[in-house]
């Protein structure tokens, strides 16, 4: 089987702090999955280095069978956790840069969706609130056709209404051959989208498995036997 | 994609430094006028410390135009590229290289604007200033003598009085790079630090220009050791002697800037590379 993407024994090593440890994962097409782990887990910095936001100390990491590069970012929509939008621009605006520079853009799509969630156009980045400025980009990156989104901690900052928008948004806007790898603490709020859940702790994997073989096997949800493994 | 980088870089740097450059042309105005005006012939003793205090603020204000536009650009490279706009920007489907030169161009344009609204601003004063002499025997003199002794001498060094006027734009060109990507590496080593990037930055800025003051000084002194050596060497000079080691120093200081200057620049397209440092 041809995976998307693959991380094989990746390291990466602040000084004397190691955030993922020889860490090998298998990220297979057309699949939902979760990216779970508390906080310090390495969780953001793997999606850093597939995003080439990190160079790894040690491994490799291939996305369609290419390193982090222009290939990989020109079929990887990636939100992350931070708002990197410029306050001088336009909704309007950044969408005609998004346009212009990710040829699986689709403005239309991007549009509807704007509309759906009450945003204007011509509003001005730096008048929108902080929540609406994270609709923005979600709709941003779910407006690509890529092979791979990556959405770092993508429902947290909005409201409950527009989570189950954004919800119904990640689940009708992605190709069956794409996958989402989703990070999240909200676990509740997205384990009935997940296919599959990797839990990741002190920079390595515990598990990689599919939702229904947790639920079958342990019989009890997502959430719950998150806070089973990972109880403090 | 360089293009489209560029077009947007443009569109969202112009107003700060056109801002910038039009204060200094209303200064400018401002400046002309009140030296074409009959207020200065006024009989005060205040005007002479009038005067002086006017001088002083129209430098602070060119002074503090250049500064404003250089600082800015380092400012936004920090925020495109380093800061939280920097998840976009990294992760666009272009490679670093774009992304620095579509920032250099956009900045180095902007700098020349600036360095010629500069230029054309002290040139408007002057001319204003001097408007009870200009025409008169002492001008013309002056020109004269210009033509007798440093014209020769400029030509002297590439033969050709136009040649040496494109050298010199084309040096000042250089320069502006080079000074730019002196502040884009120092920006990038700064962001190393853990806290207080910024002024990482302005540290590594300063030692970078330390560096590269005292070890161009020391190499430019080659020339002028001859010159030094013999106290009589100054007075005995020919056009074509003085005209060779201009020639030597300009060329020297330009090819210093390129080299460095790039040098500069594939250390600023490693750290964007390799060690970005995003929080």
């Amino acid at each position: 089987m041809e995976f998307l993407a693959e991380i094989r024994g990746v390291t990466k090593s602040y000084g004397r702090t190691v955030a993922v440890n020889n860490m090998n994962l298998m990220i297979p097409r057309g699949k939902i999955i979760g990216l779970l782990g508390p906080n310090g887990s390495g969780k953001s910095t793997l999606i850093k280095m597939m995003n080439g936001l990190l160079t790894p100390t040690a491994g490799s990491i291939t996305i369609n069978g290419f390193a982090p590069g222009i290939q990989t970012k020109a079929r990887v929509a990636y939100l992350p956790e931070k708002t990197y939008l410029q306050d001088g621009m336009r909704v309007c605006d950044i969408v005609d840069y998004f346009c212009d520079f990710y040829e699986d853009f689709n403005r239309n799509t991007a549009f509807t969706m704007l509309q759906s969630l009450g945003i204007s156009f011509e509003a001005r980045l730096k008048t929108l609130s902080k929540g609406t400025k994270e609709k923005v980009q979600l709709i941003l990156v779910m407006s690509r056709n890529a092979d791979l989104y990556i959405l770092d901690e993508p429902i947290a900052g909005v409201d409950p209404a527009a989570r189950d928008y954004i919800l119904k948004t990640i689940i009708s806007n992605y190709s069956e051959n794409a996958s989402i790898l989703l990070s999240t603490h909200l676990i509740s709020d997205i384990e009935n989208i997940l296919d599959e859940v990797i839990f990741i702790r002190e920079g390595q994997v515990l598990s990689h498995l599919p939702v229904d073989q947790i639920r079958e096997q342990y019989g009890r949800s997502i959430d719950s036997y998150f806070r089973e493994v990972f109880a403090c | 994609m360089l293009g489209k980088l560029f077009k947007y870089e443009w569109k969202s740097f112009w107003k700060v430094p056109a801002a910038i450059n039009v204060f200094l042309l209303i200064i400018t105005f401002i400046g002309a006028v009140s030296l074409l005006s009959p207020f200065w012939e006024l009989d005060f003793e205040i005007m002479d410390t009038f005067m002086v205090v006017a001088i002083m603020f129209y430098y602070l204000a060119l002074m503090a135009g250049s500064i404003a536009v250089a600082v800015y650009i380092a400012i936004r490279f920090y925020k495109n590229v380093y800061t939280d706009e920097g998840y976009l920007t990294n992760t666009l489907p272009v490679s670093p290289r774009d992304i620095i030169f579509s920032k250099l161009f956009v900045s180095v344009i902007w700098s020349i604007i600036t360095g010629i609204v500069i230029c054309f601003s002290i040139f408007f004063i002057l001319i204003a200033a001097m408007k009870d002499y200009i025409n008169t025997y002492e001008v013309v003199n002056v020109w004269q003598e210009i033509k007798r002794e440093v014209l020769p001498v400029m030509e002297e060094v590439f033969g050709n009085l136009v040649v040496f006027v494109l050298f010199i734009i084309l040096l000042m060109i250089i320069t502006t790079f080079f000074s730019i990507l002196m502040m884009y590496s120092a920006v990038s080593l700064g962001q190393m630090f853990t806290k207080h990037k910024v002024a990482g930055a302005v540290i590594w800025y300063v030692a970078e220009y330390v560096i590269v003051q005292f070890s161009s000084s020391m190499l430019m002194n080659i020339p002028l050791l001859g010159i030094i050596s013999d106290p009589y060497a100054a007075d005995t000079m020919t056009p074509a002697a003085v005209g060779t080691l201009i020639k030597l120093i300009l060329v020297g200081s330009g090819i210093i800037s390129i080299i460095v200057g790039t040098l500069l620049y594939f250390l600023t397209e490693y750290m964007m590379r390799r060690k970005l440092n995003l929080d």
